[in-house]
């Protein structure tokens, strides 16, 4: 039986530019490619327009795209890493791309997570942004990302990516890894980034006290900073008007994940945050739920003009924010203070009841 | 070399596929009963399909794409019956018209469902209001459009489904012209399920014909059959930005039976009962719009918080007709609610 | 027949069988021209076009309910298509360049959706009176929608110049292309609505090439969502004499009297606008949600905008107008609750010139409006303030600072 497959009959014709096949070599041409079941290597997108589909049950090293305007639809059982790429194990540094990650996949960064002043881009993280109007959407919470660093973040050090979302996915860290600097399982860290539908399936950093490996400040979502020493900056990360829409975070023994690891105790005793706002002005969080099965969790907006709304927050931590933040029509332990708008909250000294199986 | 690909047209066809990490092609024509038990496929069911037989996803981590104008005229069931380990992951989703429906003849003694999803982290992915999921009402049984966790039996998944989401689509049950039915609802979640983190996002829908009110029913129309519109029974659902509009319905519009879920702009017009009925802690319910139409007295509160309901927020809501809503909770902050004739 | 498809059997159980990777597609066609594109629609369905399409009357033979067409990679549109075939659904891929008009005239229930970055200018959605919703008990049932849904940010919808047309009787008719034209979506006609403009800019009288459309009111049921829109520079806005007002462009959304639009996270990003959402004060049940503008930059032209209007039943939630991360340019209104029973929640504002209006107001006969969790800085508390002529309504727990 022929092997011919490109058949351009009237009806059922080819739509495809290409197909590759296990051992073949990813097109990166601009066209319509089909690729099959296999294992790439590292795939890199240096030409605009060019629109990819993978099948089911393919294998990368890596991917990156410098272009503008690719799309990548990978198949389910996607398998990325583990393995240590200094840009990320996907990494988007161009313009208006979109990846589609299939269910059931898995891309993995195991690198060593960027030191405190580092101005690495992608060391420890599995999914990086560093161009604008981008996208990268899961098919459901089997679509998941995991970097010691962070699972997903949006960042460039010379401050120009901006508008980038990440849909429908799931993030962790690495059990005992990360870093010194911000540890989170989703790091906004470019303007205007937006997670929708993204569930932070917490593992602790672990004890270290390093400068890239540490336990300082693991959270769920960071808006703001990924590295470097100062405040909130472009070269340093700076989310501002980035939005946290109808999320989930679960720290929980019973969580997707499974058990956390505890965070021992320590000199770097700040840990286990819930989401962390250190530079991300008009940021908004609404509609998003935490489970923190009693790890510290706050929630903390530390910059101007920030707003939360519609949250259920089942933490032991006070919510923080500024005189110019707005919190409504949510739950959480208690206000820090009472900074800013607050109404509807229930938060007055008590705790919400536990569920039975969380 | 391995040929991971097949397409499938074979009128009348009813068939298992089995096969893993193919690229599957189901060219225009009509099918019978078709169950997809492999996994990690990508399937295509191309435009102008019908499937006269139900169409199953037994199978893991499937993305399954429906182009325009498939009708589905006995039903989907992604996952299986009683288990919610089965069949998980899949994705579907739909780029135009579909249409998802059951022959009534076909039906059970008890509880029938057009779109029955079971399988732990499904996404259903609509194409917005041009997918619709419709029931039609049939004498002496229960029939909802979408159900979530639930089994034929009329039962609940013992382990309640988790992690889906379902978006983009419009649900619907619809009076046959002779009787409306043992009961309905245009979307059930789970059941005895509301102490459990089920994680639901439920997003960007429509529930109802979205016809202007008419109490003179007729065939075609929303049904006025006891039940309600859309209820959740499972922990930590996040409910937002769908809209709720029958001309006119038996039974609440909204049912919040979850703990700790998330209610939040939502446009819920018209109904029979109460708007919006909360019974359940830690629930937020804000920013929505919940009333009837002009005609309806202002009797009937348009949100009812019951007695065991401890630490809720229901606020910055318009409801209406009525001037109040009905709170019987403790420990909760319901206020700066707009409330009134519309 | 067998229970399981053995896919190394070469059997053939029907004519159409056919084993491969192909099939997706009934027909791949390189067809440019309007009568070989209308022929290839017509004669399957699913087809994917590659070519440069010029102006195509996709209904020019027949108009034939329920096609679908994948514009790929690479193919593009040289003139505008018109769709008036019900239940069209049209995907583009990123790389398909489709700067022209779209103008889907009565074609209820038609869709596009985009695939990433794909590059629009302007669609239109028109509908001579609204189709209803449709009582039956097949799959006719419900609402008719008009549906555009991108994949994101990436997907585009804006226009690639500016306007050049200045005042009635003059000015460009080739709208929607590269150089000039409008972006962004109009369900509408009338001077509201930035696609007809002065009256021998309407639609009919333009290239003779194209069918007359239907001419008449908005369509009810319309979803938009998931795209970067772009207006054009607002000062070039036809300068209209008489009694008319000049034409205020919204960069989301312009309509008439529609009902039962829902405009999900679209993005306006450095660029002019005039309102928001150019719907008309009767415009009820809209929904717009997750949206954002930010980062104009005031070069050449003041930016004065109009409040976009809300009208009843309506609810905004989750926007952001902000100026963008260093900028400060954003003048006036945002804004305007014009009727009684919207609401909205859960917005963010930034704006830092305000100098003459006022950046949200309740007009006095809005009654019953909900005004909640909402997040304002400006230049200005008064303002920024939130100006609540009603007096009436829920109007709190929002935070209005400097």
């Amino acid at each position: 039986m022929s092997d011919n497959f490109f058949g351009n009959a009237p009806n059922h014709a080819m739509p495809f530019d290409s197909v590759t096949y296990n051992g073949g070599t990813v097109p990166t041409t601009a066209g319509y490619h089909l690729v099959k079941r296999g294992s790439y290597g590292d795939v890199t997108l240096g030409t605009d327009k060019c629109i990819i589909e993978f099948d089911g049950g393919c294998t990368l090293d890596s991917l990156r795209i410098t272009a503008d305007q690719c799309v990548v639809i990978f198949g389910p059982k996607l398998r990325i890493g583990p393995g240590d790429k200094s840009n990320g194990m996907i990494s988007i540094a161009g313009d208006r791309n979109y990846v589609y990650i299939g269910p059931d996949a898995f891309v993995k960064d195991n690198g060593t997570p960027n030191a405190r002043d580092s101005s690495d881009q992608g060391n420890g993280m599995a999914c990086v942004i560093n161009g604008s109007y981008n996208t990268v959407e899961g098919a459901n919470w089997t679509s998941i990302l995991q970097g010691p660093h962070s699972a997903g973040a949006a960042y460039n050090n010379g401050g120009t990516a901006i508008h980038n979302t990440f849909k429908n996915l799931r993030g962790r860290n690495n059990p005992n890894e990360g870093s010194y600097v911000s540890t989170s399982d989703w790091h906004a860290s470019a303007p205007h980034t937006t997670f929708y539908n993204c569930l932070s399936d917490y593992a602790s950093p672990g004890s270290g006290n390093s400068a890239n490996l540490g336990g300082y400040k693991g959270s769920t979502f960071s808006l703001g900073p990924i590295a470097g020493t100062g405040s909130a900056s472009n070269s340093n990360g700076n989310g501002y008007g980035s939005k946290v829409l109808y999320c989930y975070a679960d720290m929980s023994g019973n969580s997707p994940y499974g058990s956390s690891t505890n965070l021992p105790t320590g000199s770097s005793a700040n840990n286990n945050f819930g989401i962390q706002n250190y530079g991300a002005q008009h940021s908004q969080v609404i509609g998003t739920y935490l489970d923190s099965d009693g790890e510290t969790a706050s929630l903390g907006m530390y910059e101007p003009s920030t707003l939360i709304y519609g949250c259920i927050w089942d933490s032991p931590s006070n919510m923080q924010q500024e005189t110019t933040g707005t919190c409504v029509a949510s739950i959480f332990k208690d206000p820090s203070n009472s900074n800013g708008t607050q109404e509807n909250n229930i938060a007055v000294g008590g705790s919400i009841i536990a569920l039975t199986n969380d | 070399m391995p040929k991971y690909s097949q397409t499938i047209n074979l009128e009348g066809h009813s068939g298992i596929h089995s096969e893993e990490y193919e690229r599957i092609v189901f060219t225009r024509g009509n099918y019978t009963a078709v169950e997809i038990t492999g996994d990690y496929n990508v399937i295509i069911i191309n435009a102008g399909c019908r499937f006269d037989g139900r169409f199953i996803v037994s199978g893991n981590y499937n993305k399954i794409t429906i182009h325009n104008d498939v009708n589905f005229n006995n039903g989907i069931l992604i996952g299986a019956d009683t288990d919610a380990s089965v069949g998980v992951g899949n994705h579907i989703k739909c780029l135009g018209k579909t249409f998802v429906t059951r022959d009534p003849n076909d039906y059970n003694d008890h509880s029938n469902y057009a779109l029955q999803i079971n399988g732990n982290y499904t996404h259903w992915e609509g194409s917005g209001m041009n997918t619709k999921v419709a029931l039609q009402t049939a004498s002496s049984k229960r029939t909802y459009a979408c159900v979530i966790g639930r089994q034929a039996d009329g039962d609940a998944v013992s382990a309640p489904t988790k992690w889906c989401i379902v978006e983009k689509t419009n649900f619907m049950v619809l009076y046959d012209g002779s009787s409306h039915g043992a009961g309905k609802l245009a979307l059930l979640v789970s059941g005895s399920a509301s102490d459990i983190a089920c994680g639901h996002l439920i997003a960007g829908n429509w529930f109802g014909s979205l016809g202007e009110y008419d109490t003179s029913v007729s065939a075609g129309q929303d049904t006025t059959g006891g039940g309600g519109m859309v209820e959740l029974n499972a922990g930590t659902t996040r409910f937002v930005e769908n809209h709720i509009q029958p001309v006119y319905t038996g039974g609440i519009n909204l049912g919040v039976y979850g703990k700790r879920n998330i209610v939040l702009f939502n446009h819920v017009a018209h109904g029979g009962s109460y708007g919006l009925q909360l019974y359940q802690d830690n629930c937020v319910v804000s920013g929505n719009l919940i009333y009837w139409n002009d005609a309806k007295s202002s009797s009937t509160s348009s949100m009812n918080i019951g007695s065991g309901v401890d630490r809720a927020v229901v606020a910055g809501n318009r409801g209406g007709n009525r001037a109040s809503i009905t709170d019987n909770s403790t420990n909760s902050s319901v206020s700066n609610n707009e409330l009134g004739a519309l | 027949m067998p229970d399981t498809f053995n896919y190394f059997s070469h059997q053939k159980f029907t004519p159409n069988y056919i084993h491969g990777i192909d099939g997706e597609y009934e027909n791949v066609s390189s067809a440019t021209s309007e009568s070989a594109c209308t022929s290839v629609l017509e004669a399957g369905n699913n087809i994917m076009f590659t070519g440069a399409m010029g102006i195509i009357d996709f209904s020019a033979t027949n108009e034939v309910e329920r096609k679908e067409m994948t514009y790929k990679t690479g193919s593009s549109m040289t003139g505008g298509h018109y769709i008036n075939g019900k239940h069209t659904t049209i995907n583009v891929q990123a790389g398909a360049s489709c700067m022209r008009m779209f103008i889907f005239d009565a074609a209820y229930g038609s869709q596009i959706n985009a695939i990433g970055g794909a590059d629009f200018t302007n669609i239109n959605f028109v509908a001579p009176g609204n189709d209803g919703v449709t009582v039956a008990t097949d799959d006719t049932v419900g609402a008719q929608p008009y549906t555009f849904q991108g994949t994101g940010h990436e997907t585009s919808v804006v226009h690639a110049g500016e306007m050049t047309i200045n005042g009635s009787g003059s000015g460009d008719h080739t709208r929607g292309d590269t150089t000039n034209g409008q972006g962004t979506f109009h369900c509408g006609y009338e001077h509201y609505d930035f696609f007809s403009g002065p009256s021998d800019h309407r639609l009919q009288n333009i290239d003779t090439d194209y069918r007359a459309t239907s001419t008449g009111q908005s369509p009810d049921f319309v979803d938009i969502r998931n795209a970067r829109v772009g207006m054009t520079n607002v000062a070039k806005r036809p300068n209209l004499s008489g009694s008319q007002p000049n034409v205020n462009p919204g960069i989301f959304c312009t309509t008439r009297n529609g009902e039962y639009y829902y405009l999900t996270n679209l993005l306006a990003a450095d660029t002019n606008w005039g309102q928001w959402w150019a719907g008309s004060s009767g415009v009820e049940k809209s929904h717009l949600r997750n949206c954002t503008n930010s980062g104009y930059t005031d070069a050449d032209v003041s930016q004065e905008a109009f409040e976009s209007y809300f009208a009843t039943k309506s609810i905004w939630n989750g926007n952001q107008l902000l100026e963008g991360d260093g900028h400060s340019t954003l003048e006036m209104g945002a804004f305007y609750q014009y009727r009684d029973d919207n609401i909205g929640v859960a917005n963010s504002f930034e704006m830092l010139q305000l100098a003459s209006q006022n950046l949200w107001r309740i007009d006095s006969g809005a009654n019953d409006v909900v005004t909640y969790g909402n997040s304002i800085q400006s230049n200005n508390t008064s303002y920024g303030d939130i100006k609540n002529d009603a007096a009436d309504g829920t109007v709190t727990g929002n935070n209005s600072h400097t």
